[in-house]
């Protein structure tokens, strides 16, 4: 697993491009006023300090939103799959790859953890349900 | 008198029309002259951009002829257009343009390019292309998606209060003859549900048509206005706002810059949701609607659902709304601003035909450039 390369990336998001190629999830935070946030900028978009850490992130997560994308935007992609957004016990949201919960489906504000891996050769944050036993997609819905 | 007012509007052959950017433009720019009985040699002003090109205003000003020494190519999305009508005013108002003309044109449909493809794509320093685009969202949709499924779960919005937005624009386009959908017969709740699913939980009936087209709008003083052919119509409000790019960094999925937007000009139009004749709103997707109707004040946060339920944005409703049909059965080549302004324009001067609204003196546009990124509002009325 390998991070994309960092050419034009930025500063701050070059340095949470390497952690994630080494496995970590990193939110920033602001020494300053203490809040966190993503993606990381090299300061904090509350009170502008420059003074900012990226700090790793627990992985406890909320399913905030999620789609079921039946038409995916090119080849590369094998529908169907679900993407979601998250919100991060940190308090920042990200998206990342669902899969289903321990009942087989997918609902907002299911609890569990997000987590870097491989998905199709992209290295990917993937949402797990507490209490799933997927670790593979199973499409939701029958078309 | 102070202020702006437009006098000249219309759009162009729209559908497949296998007609370049540049004739559907062209081609709606003259009809807009025609309109109010000006000519080229008395436009000073150009407000345009595009999906195609950089230096929008300079590719359109040489096709016309024209030195426009006032211009405008600001790209936010959709509701462009809408902040054109704000920033021709202000020019109008102090003398830095006498007429200008706002214009738009796509064949996105003849050359089957559904995306609005940009060089956007390939920059990397994007957090959107780092942070996003990399887990295969479909974009524009599966952002208005995630919007959608939220608005659901937080408010119990039923998949049929979102069919009920495309079975009403349906039924309006059946009264309007340059409606893509005219002559296609009407939409049930079932029609929609059945449609095969896109992006959860939107299917393709929830989402806006492909089409060609162009339109134009013309503006002058509210003094110059009353000598034109038409009766005009002044813009007596305006706001807008850009709010965030990548979906994820939405401050709040389920409520919209439009109520920032629409806030700043009820206020400069001293007038209420509530006192508006006419609504011509975004829909780009019919998630969009609801949320927008939120936004705007017309129903409260979570309502919009049972809101439109009971027929009320179909013709013959209680809300006069989108009644070209809009961009899920009028037409939508890549953006739909400036087709919003037409339609008002129309309703305001008594000219729809089939679908005229009662007398109304005031009307509401409102824009929604990319992911609800950006939203800009303005507020029409008669001029008598």
């Amino acid at each position: 697993m390998s991070a994309p390369g960092s050419e034009g990336k930025g500063a701050a998001l070059t340095a949470w491009w390497e952690a994630a190629g080494e496995g970590r999830l990193l939110v920033e935070r602001c020494r300053t006023c203490m809040s966190t946030q993503h993606y990381p900028r090299g300061f904090c978009t509350s009170c502008a300090s420059r003074e900012v850490e990226q700090v790793p992130a627990s992985g406890n997560a909320t399913l905030y939103s999620f789609t079921e994308i039946h038409r995916s935007p090119t080849p590369a992609f094998t529908a169907p799959y679900v993407i979601g957004l998250v919100r991060l016990e940190e308090g920042p949201m990200l998206m990342c790859r669902v899969v289903p919960g321990p009942d087989g489906g997918v609902a907002c504000d299911l609890r569990g953890t997000v987590a870097w891996t491989d998905i199709e050769g992209r290295q990917l944050l993937r949402f797990v349900p507490t209490g799933s036993p997927a670790t593979d997609y199973l499409p939701l819905l029958e078309d | 008198v102070n202020g702006a007012a437009i006098v000249g509007v219309a759009e162009s052959t729209l559908g497949v029309t296998d007609m370049s950017i540049l004739d559907l433009q062209s081609e709606a720019i003259l009809r807009a002259l025609d309109d109010c009985g000006l000519g080229l040699q008395d436009v000073d002003g150009l407000a345009t951009t595009g999906l195609a090109s950089k230096f929008a205003d300079g590719v359109v000003a040489e096709y016309l002829g024209i030195m426009p020494t006032w211009m405008d190519s600001t790209n936010i999305g959709g509701a462009s257009f809408e902040l054109f009508l704000a920033r021709a005013t202000r020019a109008i108002e102090c003398g830095d343009a006498n007429v200008v003309v706002i214009s738009y044109g796509s064949n996105q449909r003849s050359m089957r390019t559904r995306g609005l493809v940009s060089a956007e794509a390939s920059e990397a320093y994007l957090p959107l292309n780092q942070l996003e685009v990399p887990y295969g969202p479909l974009l524009p949709i599966s952002a208005y998606a995630l919007t959608a499924q939220r608005h659901m779960h937080e408010f119990g919005t039923k998949p049929e209060h979102l069919a009920e937005v495309a079975v009403a624009a349906r039924e309006w386009a059946r009264l309007n003859p340059v409606a893509y959908r005219y002559e296609s017969g009407p939409l049930t709740v079932d029609d929609v549900l059945s449609s095969p699913m896109i992006s959860s939980p939107l299917r393709s009936l929830d989402c806006c048509l492909v089409t060609d087209g162009g339109g134009a709008v013309v503006l002058t003083s509210r003094e110059r206005a009353k000598g034109l052919r038409r009766t005009p119509v002044a813009v007596t409000g305006f706001g807008a706002v850009t709010t965030h790019r990548s979906v994820g960094q939405m401050p709040d999925l389920v409520s919209t810059g439009a109520a920032i937007s629409s806030a700043r000009a009820y206020e400069m139009a001293k007038i209420g949701p509530h006192e508006i004749d006419v609504f011509q709103v975004y829909d780009s997707f019919t998630i969009t609607v609801l949320l927008t109707l939120e936004a705007l004040g017309l129903c409260g946060r979570g309502e919009s659902g049972e809101f439109v339920a009971d027929g009320r944005i179909r013709p013959g409703g209680s809300l006069a709304l989108n009644t070209s049909g809009g961009g899920l059965s009028y037409t939508h080549p890549g953006m739909l601003g400036i087709f919003l302004i037409i339609e008002a324009v129309r309703q305001l001067r008594g000219e729809a035909g089939k679908r005229q609204v009662s007398n109304p003196e005031t009307a509401l546009c409102h824009g929604t450039g990319g992911y609800f990124n950006t939203h800009a509002t303005a507020i029409l009325a008669v001029d008598r």
